[in-house]
């Protein structure tokens, strides 16, 4: 059995009283992307820069491919940063050329096809460079060494749509040829396009893990429209199976985290006009998680 | 060598060396109507026409351009933790990236020092004045790089640490230093705590030099010969990098 290619066990991070990272456990295979989610100051920013070892983690262990980070992981590791940092002095080319002289695995034709689908003039300096062009070049860069870990955090800030997309086909395509992908966004769509498993933040506590169809099936909406006035859901929301109750209009919908079926049959006792039971999307589970604290 | 410092310094000695140049052309376009006085406080003389001046005359003038350069090359290590992002996932130790940045940026204060050089020799000789390799000239070369690579390493190893706004220190530097070194003419407590930070720094011990072509003068901070000023500013340069490069690796985002 293999080592997973981003092991974090145990991670925590205190600064002073202040807990940003609490105990992170997480895996990530090669070949997988996992989509790290979780509102402003969940602790997703603190988890890369310790991985990176930007920050000496105040416990725990971060291992990849089994090793701890080393000089030597770089060579295979890529990472992007929400905001794309780039020697603002120098041009793209001479980005490239940095590259090229830093790293073994440095692709000279994958940078100009990198460097052809966003659209940059080689030529152009840093410095002169908006916000999406300074992402496109990060990207560019992390790329251009055909990485086999990659940590993106917000890959797409700045983006316009097109290369959104793209970017998802980069993660995807990177993924398929066997490189572990772990990447932040608070485009919960973007996630879950590109990621087969989702890691879901909040203070500093990760309280989701798991593959994203795993969820899907775990937790269902049970949605059921009433002719006439609601009936009296009290005794429905007091149910253990049930997450959250929402009502608009003359529809009911019931959140539920197990034996949907079951929850249903009561639902349809209440003698709805019409019930039926629908998969949560990710946003609806990331919505679920972090308004009620499961751990 | 460190292509990232290799691409900084060929743009900053562009316009250092550019500025160095612009200066030298103008002695010589317009070097005819100027004379040079020399005042050592006690008394004044001329350089003129068929005087010979020997070359250790020379460092402190060097050294003043080097340093100027050295105040912004000093800052490397700070300005490349800005773009930790970059610099940090490159497959290479810290502290061997650090050290990599320092050897490129030595280089170029060498660079500067000789080429600053080369061009006091090319403006006197303008003025018909003949500049005189004496016996003691390498040992005041090597002296006179070394005060400007000090304070190239002082830099470093405050700014290492400092936020970017630290960066300004690189220039507040230069006045801390000469009021130092002008405190240190007093007696009493004042005068003691200047010499007890003149030992760190650099134009401490180049104090004296230009005013005696012997060596060390009783107007030197420091009453030591060149050889022995060269080992001690060497000293420091070496243990001021030596610290920058312990330090840096360990700063955290």
């Amino acid at each position: 059995m293999t080592a997973p290619a981003i092991s974090i066990h145990g991670l925590t991070k205190r600064f002073g009283s202040f807990t940003a990272v609490d105990d992170l456990t997480l895996d990530v295979e090669p070949g997988s992307i996992c989509g790290l989610l979780g509102p402003n100051g969940a602790g997703k920013t603190t988890t890369f820069t310790c991985l990176l070892g930007f920050v000496r983690p105040t416990a725990g262990t971060i291992a990849f491919a089994g090793a701890p980070l080393a000089p030597a992981t770089f060579q295979t590791l890529s990472y992007v940063p929400e905001r794309a940092t780039l020697y603002d002095e120098f041009t793209i080319a001479e980005h490239l050329t940095i590259y090229r002289r830093a790293y073994k695995r440095y692709d000279e034709a994958r940078a100009r096809e990198l460097l052809a689908m966003f659209d940059l003039d080689p030529r152009k300096r840093a410095g002169k460079l908006s916000k999406g062009m300074r992402t496109a070049v990060a990207l560019t860069l992390a790329f251009s060494i055909r990485p086999e870990v990659l940590i993106l955090d917000e890959p797409s800030s700045g983006l316009d749509p097109v290369h959104q997309r793209q970017v998802l086909d980069l993660l995807i395509d990177a993924a398929a040829n066997g490189a572990a992908v772990l990447f932040s966004s608070h485009q919960i769509g973007q996630v879950e396009r590109a990621a087969d498993a989702v890691a879901i933040m909040k203070k500093g506590k990760l309280i989701v893990s798991s593959v994203i169809d795993d969820l899907k099936t775990g937790e269902k909406i049970v949605e059921a429209v009433f002719a006439g006035p609601l009936p009296d859901l009290d005794a429905l929301a007091a149910d253990p199976r049930i997450i959250r109750i929402e009502r608009a209009g003359s529809t009911v919908r019931a959140v539920t985290r197990e034996d949907s079926d079951e929850v249903a049959q009561r639902i349809f006792a209440l003698h709805p006009k019409s019930i039926r039971t629908i998969d949560l999307n990710l946003e609806e589970i990331f919505m679920n998680a972090v308004s009620e604290d499961r751990t | 060598m460190e292509y990232v410092e290799f691409l900084r310094v060929r743009r900053s000695l562009s316009w250092h060396l550019g500025i160095l140049g612009l200066l030298t052309l103008a002695i010589l376009v317009f070097g005819h109507h100027a004379a040079i006085n020399i005042d050592d406080g006690d008394s004044t003389s001329r350089i003129a026409s068929g005087m010979m001046v020997p070359l250790m005359a020379l460092t402190p003038v060097a050294m003043f351009f080097a340093a100027i350069y050295a105040s912004t090359a000093g800052t490397s290590l700070n300005r490349e933790f800005m773009v930790r992002d970059l610099a940090w996932t490159k497959p290479i130790a810290r502290n061997a990236l650090a050290l990599r940045y320092i050897a490129v940026d030595v280089a170029a204060v060498a660079l500067v020092y000789v080429l600053a050089l080369l061009a006091i020799v090319v403006a006197l000789a303008r003025f018909g004045v003949t500049v005189v390799p004496d016996a003691e000239a390498f040992g005041y070369i090597v002296f006179g790089l070394g005060v400007s690579v000090m304070w190239y390493a002082l830099v470093q190893i405050t700014t290492c640490l400092l936020p970017p706004r630290g960066l300004a220190l690189a220039g507040i530097l230069w006045p801390i230093a000469l009021v130092d070194i002008g405190l240190c003419r007093l007696s009493g407590t004042t005068g003691t705590i200047a010499h007890v930070f003149a030992i760190v720094n650099p134009l401490a011990y180049m104090s004296g030099v230009a005013f005696d072509a012997h060596g060390a003068t009783e107007k030197a901070i420091w009453q030591m010969p060149a050889d022995e000023r060269a080992l001690a500013v060497w000293f420091f340069s070496a243990l001021f990098c030596a610290v920058a490069v312990t330090l840096w690796p360990r700063r955290e985002a």
